[in-house]
């Protein structure tokens, strides 16, 4: 491999590195912190672009040299990154929606005190995010991926001042971590058995044993910390409450990041995972649970950032359940595909909701209705990133979904495990709550009530010209207006076709590069479907059509149905038709933190018991030494009575106990 | 001479400050830090000029039982070296934002320093006996800080946390010195290099599991190893920051290299019929450590039990009879020395601040009233719960990994189930680390208002937070230096 490209691998993760370090030096600055950032995105996605052209048009891929390999006698870890067109695709997605948030997030935090240290967070967690990607070595991809876990603890906690934001933050670092436990076992087992923890050696040691047992276990062990980052059934719900952070945040963890991660590692480990049927198995059934479930909470949530929390739990099993039954022929291609396509949508619809909830100052379904009718420059993002999300045609998130239908087809018609049909019905099941859930928030954020109507009618006839708001213009406007700063320029749809003009809590107006975010991420999420075409992921470019055709008679009936259901009156919320006892038990998730707080309450009864036996029986014979020793000492001096008579006899008795034991063992 | 300079500067200035200064206590606190200080940065010097240059020392001290006056370095005593004195600056410096109350100062400084120079003097000696003593050595200054400079609110309680302290260690020390002497009357040498080259030749393993008892008991208490650790936690609560910061980062650290010395090189056999119970000790040490953190409401001694959990991967990972196992011990050795050095300044500060180091109490959010503080604690209990990235990672994995692969001659179905043991001693870590966070970091107390570390303090901190960062980026640095003398301990094939 060439200099440029090993100096573009290590510039990828250390760019985002150095920008965190930097940042916490400057953090109390915004405009310096800001500028840090960004250049580090920047540096990143450039690096990243690089890379993925190297690989491509140079057919460069190969490993690249870190920090040097540790001497660690019969294991070898020479800590390598890994180049080729898998890694190089992802860090180019990963740039772009770290990009995004960056420049997002300075207009979103621009009043919040602390927006520094945020941002400095979000940097190295894209470095994490960039290790796991580019790592050729499976302790480097367990550095980023717990860098990751920790950087989501500070940016779901990021509002310390509130005991809910702390509390979530806890609940997802601690519900992670403990998924890991498995997870680093199942390292450790892939690394003893093979003597080294550089992947592509140790995916060829264990490809020579196909169907052992141990390989078996720790695959099944890594799926636990998958289903951990993953935020899948039964580690899933400390992802709803991570919506505590800051929505760039949020944006952040469930697009192309943290809850992505584990379909990347899966995929890297391919190879090695499509050995092990049972693996799969557990894998597909996991998924195929975490799928309905979480569609099905989805619907009923209350809370339409919530709403698109379950939904990213949803989708995640959709791209884990392609690896679980992608035949070898098909490859992880379908997995990394859906990756990159809700990557681009799920950070378009987390920053629109974002933008949205600053402008209605809320993210309940409540406070969003007719969100997208008082406020249409969010009509045309909103819109399409539920589109692709729904996987309506031919937007990104529909090709993606075919792919991992395809997948489910071939494997039945390849292999016809018992997985494959799993995946095949479950994922057709989804499909139809996923347009459920979207129909239902489109429905309530297009709402209006009968007088609002009227109201806002006659607002918009006021209105000298009703501009709409869409990608092309977003474009056309940066281009003519680009050199006013960001700060100063009116955002100038907000102003013209809102009918509550400016949002009452004095938030500025979007920036630009905020807007333009939106914009690209827009973009992506319907042209993003294109990429099947080109040789950037590995898919064959096809479609089972008649699969096509009955998803999208699906998608259809969906909405007709959910539209049928929703109310005219209220917010149009087609979930209240489920009652608001029930609604409430969907807002908590069917309860699950109530099982994850009994199990931590075990533990702590058990640390309980330690300590007891700390103090009454360890620590007690270090007492009883205490004891013991006074006791003699005690003794000696009754023994000392000072009397000249009694220390003879002492004497005598001493003298003839030594003279028998000096004859008898003469 | 290098060598004796830098044990000479911190005996002499010792002995020099204790003796003097009784009186004129106001103006002698400045003077005796200055003297401190200066002595400190001059041993430093010179152990780093010591660890560059490797120079041996070699007289005739008792020729009728071999014992004579060797110090050298060698890659596995040299990170320990440069921690001490390290350490030996920082503490230092750290006092002059907290004087030292309850007795002189000159005593206080005096005693910092004699610490110092038992603990490099225990590093550099080559001989089992010349170790021994420096190991004494320690005992009684540091008596002295606890029982004098401690934590005066309950004085009844100081007195029972010092006497326990030295009447412990010296249990240990017996032990010790009992299975010293057997080593060296069995052996014939008292040489730490001749006795690591034999392998325990012509020792049979009967002896040498006796010996290796006595020694790993001795030593244990010192580490400490679970069920020995009892005296620990309120040794730490009562010690001055000074004591607290060197208690854990360096007198720990002495049982564990011992072992490496006593044990582990000369007694290949009699260690290894042993570390599978060794191992089981350090691993209950790990989870019960942790769990006694979940529910402890004393910062201090939560930390000290924390110390325990960490000490325990280091015994994991020395049992494992491996190259990996043995550098990942004495990696987390200083991970532990770094990390444990970082916390207890910080609550040492906090608990002046505060009065007490309850956690029961309400107390203004760090991050608040005074960020530097909650920044150093969050990447203190990040790196204390093993976060990858941290210098805490490195050690703990690595023993965890040669757990589940041991030497040839281990148990390994018994050692695996130690490391999937180990590995969810992990999650209880990451679960008090959280709790002190939530409980102390996070919130919106603003009151009662303290003021942010600064000058000396927060240079100390800041240096210790730049040490976990570096380390646990650049393992490297420490791991390359012991490789060569590990994998002799071992006679590993490296690959």
């Amino acid at each position: 491999m060439s200099e440029l490209v090993l100096q573009a691998t290590r510039m990828v993760v250390l760019a985002p590195f150095v920008a965190s370090v930097l940042g916490l030096f400057v953090a109390r600055r915004r405009f310096a912190s800001a500028v840090i950032a960004s250049t580090g995105a920047v540096v990143t996605l450039l690096a990243g672009s690089y890379l993925l052209y190297a690989v491509h048009h140079d057919s460069l891929a190969g490993e690249v040299s870190t920090i040097g390999a540790l001497p660690l006698g019969q294991l070898r870890m020479p800590l390598h990154l890994l180049v080729d067109e898998l890694s190089a695709i992802v860090v180019f997605a990963v740039g772009i929606v770290g990009l995004a948030i960056q420049l997002f997030t300075k207009w979103y935090l621009h009043d919040d005190d602390r927006y520094g240290v945020f941002t400095g967070t979000v940097s190295l967690f894209l470095a994490g995010m960039l290790l796991v990607v580019l790592s050729g070595d499976l302790v480097l991809t367990l550095v980023g991926w717990e860098v990751m876990g920790w950087c989501s603890y500070l940016l779901i906690g990021h509002y310390s001042r509130k005991d809910s934001a702390s509390r979530a933050a806890t609940k997802a670092f601690l519900v992670t971590r403990f998924a890991d436990l498995a997870f680093v076992i199942g390292l450790i087992i892939l690394a003893s058995g093979a003597g080294t923890t550089n992947i592509r050696d140790l995916m060829a040691t264990w490809s020579g044993l196909p169907g052992s047992t141990l390989l078996t276990v720790a695959l099944i062990c890594l799926l636990s910390g998958i289903a951990g980052k993953s935020a899948q059934f039964p580690f899933h719900d400390w992802l709803p409450d991570a919506m505590e952070g800051p929505t760039p945040a949020s944006a952040l963890i469930h697009a192309a990041t943290m809850v992505a991660a584990g379909t990347f590692v899966l995929a890297r480990l391919f190879p090695i995972f499509v050995l092990s049927d049972p693996a799969r198995l557990v894998l597909a059934v996991i998924t195929a649970v975490t799928m309905i479930g979480a569609a099905i909470l989805a619907f009923g949530q209350s809370d339409l950032k919530r709403l698109l929390a379950y939904s990213t739990i949803s989708q995640i099993s959709i791209m884990l359940s392609a690896l679980a039954v992608a035949p070898v022929t098909v490859g992880s291609g379908p997995a990394v595909l859906y990756l990159l396509s809700h990557a681009m949508f799920k950070a378009l619809l987390f920053l629109a909701i974002g933008w949205l909830s600053v402008l209605v100052a809320g993210t309940s379904a409540v406070a969003l209705a007719g969100g997208v009718r008082h406020h249409k420059q969010l009509r045309v993002p909103l819109g399409i990133g539920f589109l692709a999300l729904a996987g309506v045609p031919p937007l990104a998130g529909f090709v993606a979904k075919e792919y991992v239908l395809g997948a489910a087809h071939d494997n039945i018609s390849e292999l016809g495990s018992a997985a494959g049909w799993i995946v095949m019905v479950a994922v057709g099941m989804s499909v139809v709550l996923t347009a459920a859930y979207c129909t239902r928030a489109w429905l309530v954020l297009t709402h209006l009530s009968a007088e609002e109507e009227v109201t806002h009618e006659a607002a918009v006839k006021e209105a000298v010209e009703v501009e709409d708001v869409s990608i092309v213009a977003i474009f056309t406007e940066l281009a003519s207006e680009g050199g006013i700063p960001p700060d100063s320029a009116p955002a100038s749809g907000s102003t013209v076709t809102d009918v509550h003009a400016e949002p009452e809590h004095g938030h500025a107006d979007i920036h630009r590069s905020a807007r333009l975010s939106v914009g690209v991420l827009a973009f992506l999420s319907v042209v993003g479907g294109l990429i099947i075409f080109t040789p950037l992921v590995q898919v064959e470019p096809h479609i089972t059509w008649w699969l096509a055709a009955s998803s999208f008679v699906l998608i259809v009936a969906s909405w007709a149905g959910v539209r049928f259901l929703a109310p005219v009156d209220g917010i149009g919320d087609a979930a209240s038709r489920l009652g608001a006892d029930r609604m409430a038990l969907f807002d908590s998730g069917l309860g699950a933190d109530g099982v994850y707080v009994a199990l931590a309450s075990q533990v702590v009864r058990l640390a309980e018991i330690v300590v007891v036996a700390d103090r009454q029986v360890i620590d007690a014979y270090v007492r009883g030494t205490v004891v013991v020793t006074r006791w003699i000492g005690v003794t000696g001096e009754r023994v000392h009575t000072r009397k000249p008579s009694s220390y003879l006899v002492w004497l005598l008795v001493g003298l003839l106990a030594v003279g028998v034991v000096g004859v008898t063992t003469w | 001479m290098l060598l004796l300079a830098a044990l000479a500067i911190p005996a002499l200035t010792g002995t020099a400050l204790i003796l003097t200064g009784r009186d004129s206590v106001r103006s002698s606190e400045a003077n005796a830090n200055l003297v401190s200080l200066v002595a400190s940065v001059a041993t430093a010097a010179l152990v780093v000029a010591t660890v560059i240059t490797r120079p041996k020392v070699d007289y005739q001290w008792l020729p009728s039982l071999g014992v004579r006056w060797q110090f050298s370095v060698d890659g596995i005593s040299a990170p320990l070296l440069i921690l001490t004195a390290a350490l030996g600056i920082a503490v230092v410096v750290h006092a002059r934002s907290y004087p030292p109350h309850g007795g002189s100062p000159t005593t206080f400084y005096g005693c910092l320093q004699l610490v110092e120079f038992g603990a490099l003097a225990t590093f550099l000696s080559r001989d089992a006996v010349v170790f021994f003593l420096s190991f004494e050595v320690v005992l009684i200054p540091m008596w002295v800080l606890i029982s004098r400079f401690g934590d005066s609110h309950d004085l009844p309680a100081r007195a029972d946390a010092s006497g326990r302290f030295v009447l412990y260690t010296v249990l240990g020390s017996t032990l010790m010195l009992v299975g010293i002497l057997a080593l060296v009357h069995s052996a014939g040498t008292a040489n730490l290099d001749a006795l690591a080259a034999a392998r325990g030749a012509g020792l049979d393993r009967s002896t040498q599991m006796v010996i290796a008892a006595l020694l790993l008991v001795g030593l244990g208490i010192k580490i400490p190893l679970w069920p020995f650790h009892t005296w620990l936690p309120p040794a730490h609560t009562i010690a001055p920051t000074a004591g607290s910061v060197l208690l854990a980062a360096i007198l720990l650290k002495m049982g564990t290299y011992g072992i490496v010395r006593l044990v582990i090189a000369p007694l290949p056999i009699g260690f290894g019929a042993l570390a599978p119970v060794f191992a089981a000790a350090g691993v209950i040490g790990i989870l019960w450590g942790g769990l006694a953190c979940l529910v402890e409401t004393d910062l201090k001694r939560l930390i000290a039990y924390s110390s325990v959990a960490h000490m325990g991967f280091v015994v994991l990972g020395l049992s494992s009879g491996t190259t990996a196992g043995l550098q990942a011990a004495l990696f987390a050795n200083i991970a532990h020395g770094v990390v444990s050095a970082l916390l207890f300044f910080l609550v040492g500060g906090l608990k002046e601040r505060w009065g007490s180091a309850d956690l029961a109490t309400a107390r203004a959010a760090l991050r608040e009233v005074s960020p530097r503080l909650g920044l150093a604690l969050v990447v203190g209990f990040a790196a204390s719960l093993g976060l990858p990235g941290l210098v805490g990672f490195w050690g703990e994995f690595l023993a965890m990994y040669s757990a589940w692969s041991p030497a040839a001659d281990r148990p390994e179905g018994f050692m695996r189930v130690l490391a999937v043991l180990a590995v969810t001693g992990t999650a209880v870590a990451a679960g008090y680390s959280l709790r002190v966070l939530r409980l102390i970091w996070s919130g919106d107390r603003t009151s009662p208002a303290h003021v942010d570390a600064h000058g000396g303090e927060w240079s100390v901190l800041a240096v210790l937070v730049a040490s976990v960062l570096v380390l646990g980026v650049a393992p490297g640095i420490v791991l390359n230096t012991t490789s060569k003398d590990v994998s002799v301990i071992t006679s590993e094939v490296s690959r």
